[in-house]
């Protein structure tokens, strides 16, 4: 009896667990940036001790003829525990021959775009939200964890006075292993990018799942 | 080259001494006529992304008036001065059409709604030597001058960029700064009478920019003119009376 009521959490768990990344991996919106179509969107990651040590993860957008999105599909991102990634974020527009890479527009467009990146699971203390951090308000917290052990900053920045950050390029710290998810966000904020998170509309939403061993 | 300068400057001398005569009778005068911008001033043109015109001025052919002295303090050379004002013009529809396409361009946004009024008006007040050159009735008036430009207004230019049903305003303001400027003339006077006198002249006069305030541009992007640099073709019309 105690087998079977431990075989029904484990069970509900999973379930709860496909149930959350399924709806994630469809927050895919509308993928087009400065009337650039946008297909695939990858993080690219140097291990900073190693620089040897390279991985990535990929989100694909399949559009059909009139460039309306049919499907999406995405890879996780391994990484090693306790060590730094530098990452470098790039879209690239595959229908174009050649391979538009929409990342270096918004490189030159990066005035007005800023990317947030937010692990989860992430505890209440570690959300911190201010004009520098990459994490998103209002992204649920979990009091008791288990944890996604990341913290990511932003590295780059733009050429407004004061400077602010883009995210093109960030720094990926790793704890003790964990699984979890990783939201990627750009957003667009013409005449209005200030460092935070809620002005403009969002160009690009994509998750990925995230395992540190 | 050399043979060039050199006859250039025998003529220039030779009519110096032709044209010199006894100290010359000052006068004042009222002119009007043509006022048409040059350069960065008459450019409609947003510019390419990333490389948008911030000196555009958009300024349209129109009309000066004034008054016009000069003092002779030493035979054929004189103190002279002007007072002019000009008017420019303000944006046309095409003119908004073209800031708004390179304002959506340049945010990347749906759209931009760009709206102007007033007008580009001003005063100009400049003061320099003049020589002048006498053959019988007819005078040949040459000036360098300097002095300020004072503006009254310029366009202002409001604009709503538009994206994902958002709207994000922001303002060029008109202006009403004053700012150096400076020029030249050459001018063609006959003298009917010992009082009066018809007055053919044509006029250049350049500024580097006047300051113009902007509200609301939170970002660098887009065009955006903190400067607007006035230069100008004057042909006038007047009357000189001797003093």
């Amino acid at each position: 009896m105690l087998k079977l009521k431990h075989a029904m959490y484990a069970l509900l768990a999973t379930a709860l667990f496909y149930a959350s990344c399924s709806s994630k991996s469809e927050q895919a919106v509308a993928p087009t940036i400065a009337n650039e179509q946008l297909t695939s969107a990858y993080l690219k990651l140097t291990n900073e001790a190693n620089p040897s040590d390279t991985t990535s993860c990929r989100y694909r957008f399949h559009l059909d003829n009139n460039g309306n999105v049919t499907s999406t599909d995405s890879t996780a991102l391994l990484l090693k525990a306790n060590s730094k990634y530098d990452v470098k974020v790039v879209m690239l527009d595959t229908t174009q021959s050649p391979t538009f890479v929409v990342s270096d527009e918004i490189k030159q467009r990066q005035n007005y775009h800023l990317f947030f990146l937010q692990p989860t699971p992430i505890s209440s203390a570690n959300l911190v939200i201010s004009t520098n951090s990459p994490y998103i308000p209002g992204t649920p917290t979990s009091a008791s964890g288990p944890y996604l052990n990341l913290a990511v900053a932003r590295t780059d920045q733009d050429s407004n006075t004061p400077p602010l950050q883009i995210g093109l390029t960030d720094l990926f710290t790793t704890g003790a292993a964990s699984t979890g998810n990783l939201r990627v966000v750009l957003r667009h904020q013409p005449n209005a990018k200030n460092g935070t998170y809620a002005p403009g509309s969002t160009d690009l939403d994509v998750n990925f799942k995230v395992t540190i061993q | 080259m050399k043979k060039t300068l050199i006859i250039i400057s025998t003529a220039f001398i030779c009519l110096i001494s032709l044209s010199a005569s006894a100290q010359l009778k000052s006068y004042l005068g009222v002119f009007g006529g043509i006022s048409t911008p040059t350069g960065e001033f008459k450019k409609a043109d947003y510019g390419e992304i990333y490389h948008e015109n911030n000196k555009a001025g958009y300024a349209k052919n129109g009309f000066t008036i004034g008054v016009d002295g000069a003092y002779y303090f030493y035979k054929n050379w004189a103190i002279a001065g002007t007072i002019s004002y000009q008017d420019q013009g303000q944006l046309k529809s095409s003119d908004v059409q073209n800031l708004s396409a390179g304002y959506t361009e340049g945010f990347g946004v749906d759209q931009s709604a760009v709206t102007s009024s007033k007008r580009y008006k001003n005063l100009n007040v400049l003061v320099g030597p003049q020589y002048t050159f006498v053959f019988n009735k007819l005078y040949i008036d040459l000036r360098v001058n300097a002095g300020i430009i004072k503006s009254f207004s310029t366009p202002e230019i409001d604009v709503v960029l538009t994206d994902d049903d958002k709207d994000y305003p922001f303002t060029q303001h008109s202006s009403t700064a004053t700012a150096f400027a400076y020029g030249g003339s050459a001018g063609l006077r006959y003298s009917f009478s010992k009082c009066i006198g018809l007055a053919l002249k044509e006029i250049y006069i350049n500024s580097p920019g006047i300051k113009i305030d902007n509200d609301n541009r939170n970002n660098s992007a887009g065009r955006l003119v903190t400067k607007q640099p006035i230069s100008e073709f004057q042909t006038t019309l007047g009357l000189t009376f001797t003093l």
